[in-house]
């Protein structure tokens, strides 16, 4: 078996294909993501923080103080446009950032303490404009709050009997833990699933194939030594890429993500501590020779290259699907969930990161992912001593 | 051509392989039935066939394209289990000791594929070691063919840059290793050009002269003319003639072994 490994791994580190979605995609993915991201992130949110908003306002000869407030704003312009005009339009095509329609009564209505009625029409899409043109009216809205007040000689404790203070007691870690944890497992195992993607295609399919596999068979070495000799390769290469995929993730963290808002970072550097990295691990391993045993009974069936691709393409979602159950909020590590191949490793991992962990579940884990992996062996196995899946017709 | 071998090795049987009264049926999935274009859940590949090879001797195996030789040739090499029937290769059971079996074997197709991203000497070394091969032995065997098929030249090639001749040599190398007693060679020539083919041809006689049992299935009638002592005709999975070479040329009633073979092929077409 340790022939077949040794000879099995060189071969296939002599190809280009395994060796780019093994060695080189995961370890670059992460570093070239997180240095783009950011950079790109944080310059958009400069660029659209230092920008100057230009909006236009229909003020039918109202509100004149309103508009005086935007006016002394340094970094927003206010268009003048002579007579009235469809500012959804202008929005739409950005030559307005936003507009304000005021009520025909406004100022009658603010001096007779009524409503004056004031419409913001901005895009959602465009970040921060909303933000920016509220500030200002919650300003005004304040002042003449304040005026009011005074006025009827009311204190304004008079108007807000309730004070309410929200207090959340997660930590940061924890917090971000829930929110993000089941995203970044998620990146390693569909990493690990298609780092062992190319190795089982090229080892049973393509073997079968090109009748390399006939010539084994009829050597001395028992078929369950070639099975096993090649599910490892299999599980080995799939392995290294989930690893590569994590240093690399791990580089990334620490080289190129300081543009990433000070606690997220935290947890992602806490997440990459080595205690942690290792439980990940552990629960990776079982689970990647799940899906080398999963894989080698689809390839070995696969009569062609072309057929063993059609076959995983579903596969991948199947795997997706159960990892993307996991990173929705709400849905915890319990008893049940716990036996759910994928999903058990997300919500496990939202846990590490949240620093919430409960080591019996984490323990019934990977216990499952064993017995997941032994029985994916079994049927690999049951798969490979079918005499019509090994040989070409 | 004797120093590749050690005749002191060489199992003393009268009767190297032994066929008996073997049967083969397939199980048939949905998507053969539908290639097949059949309803039936299984099909007979071989229907109590029965024949034995002798060292020294080359045995012929013919038959059109699906009558069943290359199944019967997987069943002595061990890759396939017989239904029904027993196989021995010098006195081993394929079905109870088939380790053993393989270890007496060299096998090689027309259509055996090689490691393209492995050189022919990585290669060879790579079937040595899963034959168990001693280092030494193994260097000596190795020099001794690869001289005798000129491979030196190209030995640090890889395999995928190799001519079809080429990789044929090779294949056979990773045949011979470990000095089988038993040679199956199921179409060796096919796709080969005629030099390729002549080297193969010239193989197989030195294997008759080392006392080696030759097992050659093909349906190139010039090349079982040449080669055969005993013969063998298979058809849809059935023997239609198991006897020598010899006797078969005596009853032919026909003017050539082609003519001969379609008649017998036609006649028990039903």
């Amino acid at each position: 078996m340790i022939i077949i490994i040794k000879k099995e791994i060189g071969d296939l580190l002599r190809d280009k294909r395994t060796v780019m979605t093994m060695v080189v995609v995961p370890i670059l993915v992460f570093p070239i993501m997180f240095s783009i991201i950011g950079k790109v992130t944080s310059n958009q949110i400069k660029k659209e923080q230092e920008k100057a908003l230009v909006i236009g306002i229909n003020d039918n000869g109202n509100a004149n103080r309103l508009r005086q407030l935007f006016a002394n704003r340094p970094d927003i312009k206010i268009n003048k446009y002579p007579q009235p005009i469809k500012f959804d339009t202008l929005i739409q095509s950005g030559k307005l950032d936003g507009a304000l329609l005021i009520s025909d009564n406004f100022d009658s209505n603010i001096g007779t303490m009524q409503t004056g009625k004031i419409s913001l029409l901005y895009k959602s899409a465009n970040w921060g404009v909303r933000e920016r043109l509220m500030n200002v009216m919650e300003n005004y809205k304040n002042t003449l709050i304040d005026e009011r007040l005074a006025k009827l000689s009311i204190q304004r404790t008079a108007i807000d009997p309730v004070e309410i203070k929200i207090q959340d007691i997660s930590s940061p870690r924890e917090k971000i833990g829930k929110a993000i944890g089941g995203y970044i497992p998620y990146i390693f195992i569909i990493f690990g699933f298609i780092g062992c993607i190319y190795p089982a295609i090229d080892l049973f399919t393509n073997e079968k194939e090109k009748g390399t596999l006939e010539t084994l068979l009829v050597t001395p070495v028992k078929r369950l030594e070639i099975l096993f000799g090649k599910m490892t390769v299999v599980s080995i290469i799939g392995l290294i890429s989930a690893v590569l995929s994590i240093a690399g993730f791990s580089f990334g963290i620490k080289q190129f993500a300081n543009e990433l808002p000070q606690e997220v970072l935290g947890s992602l550097l806490n997440f990459i501590e080595p205690g942690n990295i290792a439980m990940l691990l552990m629960m990776l391993i079982p689970l990647i020779i799940f899906f080398a045993g999963i894989l080698t009974l689809v390839t070995t069936y696969a009569k062609s290259y072309k057929e063993a691709q059609s076959l995983i393409s579903p596969l991948t979602f199947i795997v997706i699907m159960p990892a993307i159950i996991g990173t929705i909020p709400g849905i915890e590590l319990n008893a049940k969930t716990a036996l759910i191949p994928i999903t058990n490793i997300s919500l496990a991992a939202k846990d590490i990161i949240a620093g919430t962990i409960n080591y019996s579940l984490y323990g019934l884990v990977l216990a499952s992912l064993l017995l997941y992996a032994f029985i994916s062996v079994i049927i690999a196995m049951r798969g490979f001593s079918n005499e019509t899946n090994i040989v070409k017709p | 051509m004797g120093f590749i071998f050690d005749f002191t090795n060489q199992t003393n049987f009268k009767t190297m392989i032994q066929v008996e009264n073997v049967s083969k049926v397939f199980k048939i999935n949905k998507k053969i039935k539908k290639e097949l274009n059949t309803r039936e859940d299984f099909v007979k590949a071989l229907d109590n066939v029965s024949f034995e090879c002798k060292p020294g001797r080359i045995f012929s195996l013919l038959g059109p394209n699906g009558a069943g030789k290359t199944t019967i040739l997987r069943m002595i090499a061990t890759i396939l289990k017989p239904t029904s029937g027993k196989i021995t290769v010098a006195g081993f059971d394929t079905l109870k000791d088939d380790r053993s079996v393989r270890q007496k074997i060299g096998f090689i197709t027309g259509s055996t594929g090689l490691y393209e991203r492995l050189t022919a000497d990585e290669l060879i070394k790579y079937f040595a070691d899963l034959y168990g091969v001693e280092k030494k032995v193994f260097e000596r065997r190795k020099m001794e063919l690869f001289d005798l098929l000129k491979i030196n030249g190209f030995a640090n090639k890889k395999i995928g840059q190799l001519s079809s001749g080429m990789k044929q040599k090779v294949s056979l190398v990773r045949t011979m290793i470990h000095d089988p007693d038993v040679i199956i060679f199921d179409e060796p020539t096919a796709g080969l050009d005629v030099i390729a083919a002549k080297s193969i041809i010239e193989l197989i006689k030195q294997c008759k002269n080392q006392q080696k049992t030759v097992i050659f299935s093909s349906h190139i009638m010039s090349e079982v003319d040449l080669l055969c002592d005993d013969l063998a005709i298979i058809h849809k999975g059935s023997l239609l003639y198991n006897n020598t070479m010899g006797n078969f040329r005596k009853q032919m009633t026909t003017k050539n072994l082609t003519e001969e073979f379609i008649y017998l092929v036609e006649s028990h077409k039903n």
